[in-house]
């Protein structure tokens, strides 16, 4: 099991029960990673859609229809690249000279990652310090929409989920980049 | 005895706040905020704590109140803006989320997510005092400029329930787009739009008729939308991909997309008609759009979250 999924696991079981319920809010994640390689080498690495499939250590295969154009979709697979549960995503904004694209999620199994009308958005820049900023930053809602959400289908597992997603990519697109001198 | 109505517009025409360049009251969703926002002089002049989860907000045409839905705290604050403070917290259903304000000042209109109903509270004994049922998780809500009519979408319904004000009548249920959310009344209440958040549209709609005249394709998400009257434009807010559609109302196409700043979801035209307000859930930011250059002229920053849904600048 890739180290993603069991972190995702160990999140689900520490989740305490809480007694409140939640409306109808939406989450924010954003992290980022500061990487010792100019924007333009950083970006070389991020800059394809279907580029996750070598910085995501949970994706072992991406399958994409559309190159880096408004619409393009992308199909993960995630730990085997034949029979491993899918996410579908859309590209909605590319802009090569910003450095950033931002995509969405337009279909996931909730048992896989427990989020619902997620977009993201990674994007590249200086640091002022001769090196590269990279931050991957997103918002979505919790599956369960009602006002008693189940366990596993609520704010504290789909921020969990994302934050060890995000955690594990920039962690890898980090060796990647520095790795290799 | 002073009608309780008559005190507070008397003490608000004695405050300098009545009189002064308009304030945008930007409920923060992260924070459980409130920024205001001084828009003469472009900065955020204070930070209110309201309740849990902050989403909704109708600021009263003389800014003499403010009120702001706390859907996660189940309540609605009420704040004076004359001292910037809430002066009371008032329980309403299950998940209150939008607000809006009769233009007499009285009552205020809450509709629930999870009830499927509206609220209707006496903003003088600041109680609830009938509730209406409507379709599935109600979501905008304006009133026309005489406070004749109040509008609601269904999000889950996928229309516009139409109700008179006397009696909280329904008069009449419009199919919309997919997802109907933000619903704004133009200026001479002859149009209403819709933002249909699952199929990228906005759908106009005549008062009179109650028909829909118009479909308008617009990007990801849209949320909200406002009119700017004398350039006859509509300028709706796109969520997932930080843009806002500009709609030529003449014509009923796009004639611009503008970048804004993350995931932009209340927008209201600034009185005297010059600016655009956007707020930036993401951006933690209020950008304003020059109505003649269509472009950002500035940006104001706020809190975590900024959502402002609902009419939130006023004196107006």
């Amino acid at each position: 099991m890739s180290k993603i999924l069991k972190s995702l696991a160990v999140v689900l079981l520490l989740t305490p029960a809480l007694a409140l319920a939640h409306g109808p809010s939406r989450l924010k994640v954003e992290k980022s990673v500061e990487v010792n390689v100019p924007p333009a080498k950083a970006w070389a690495l991020l800059k394809d859609f279907c580029a996750i499939e070598k910085w995501h250590p949970a994706v072992a295969k991406c399958t994409g229809n559309g190159g880096n154009e408004i619409g393009a979709t992308r199909q993960l697979r995630l730990n085997d690249p034949n029979t491993g549960p899918t996410i579908d995503e859309k590209l909605l904004k590319y802009d090569d000279a910003k450095m950033s694209y931002k995509y969405m999620i337009t279909k996931v199994d909730p048992a896989v990652v427990p989020v619902s009308n997620y977009a993201s958005e990674i994007h590249v820049e200086d640091d002022g310090k001769g090196g590269s900023k990279i931050t991957w930053k997103g918002g979505f809602y919790r599956v369960d929409q009602t006002n008693n959400p189940k366990k596993g289908q609520d704010d504290e597992a789909a921020t969990g989920a994302i934050n060890g997603i995000y955690d594990g990519g920039l962690a890898k697109i980090k060796t990647l980049l520095e790795g290799g001198k | 005895m002073i009608h309780p109505k008559a005190a507070v517009l008397t003490a608000c025409l004695l405050s300098s706040h009545c009189l002064a360049a308009p304030f945008a009251y930007v409920t923060n969703q992260g924070d459980n905020t409130v920024s205001v926002v001084d828009l003469a002089r472009n900065k955020s002049i204070a930070t209110i704590t309201v309740g849990e989860k902050p989403a909704g907000v109708a600021v009263a045409a003389d800014n003499s109140r403010a009120y702001v839905t706390n859907p996660v705290g189940r309540s609605v604050s009420v704040i004076d803006p004359a001292i910037q403070k809430v002066i009371a917290t008032i329980p309403v259903g299950s998940g209150p989320l939008g607000i809006a304000l009769h233009p007499s000042g009285n009552p205020l209109l809450v509709a629930d997510w999870y009830d499927d109903k509206i609220f209707v509270i006496d903003t003088a004994r600041l109680a609830v005092i009938k509730t209406f049922p409507t379709g599935k998780s109600p979501s905008g809500i304006a009133f026309d400029s005489k406070g004749t009519r109040v509008y609601v979408t269904n999000r889950d319904d996928n229309n516009l329930a139409v109700f008179d004000t006397k009696n909280y009548k329904q008069l009449a249920l419009i199919a919309t787009g997919k997802a109907p959310f933000g619903v704004t009344v133009s200026p001479d209440d002859k149009t209403l739009y819709t933002a249909n958040v699952q199929n990228n549209s906005v759908s106009i709609i005549d008062a009179a008729t109650l028909k829909v005249t118009a479909t308008v394709g617009v990007q990801e998400f849209p949320y909200a939308s406002a009119v700017d009257p004398a350039h006859q434009r509509l300028f709706v807010t796109n969520q997932h991909v930080d843009t806002v559609s500009v709609i030529d109302l003449k014509t009923n196409h796009v004639i611009k997309t503008l970048d804004v700043s993350g995931y932009p979801e209340g927008i209201m035209l600034e009185p005297g008609g010059k600016r655009i307000a956007v707020a930036n859930w993401f951006g933690d930011q209020l950008d304003m759009i020059d109505t003649e250059t269509l472009e950002i002229a500035r940006s104001i920053k706020t809190g975590n979250g900024s959502r402002a849904f609902g009419l939130f600048i006023a004196p107006r």
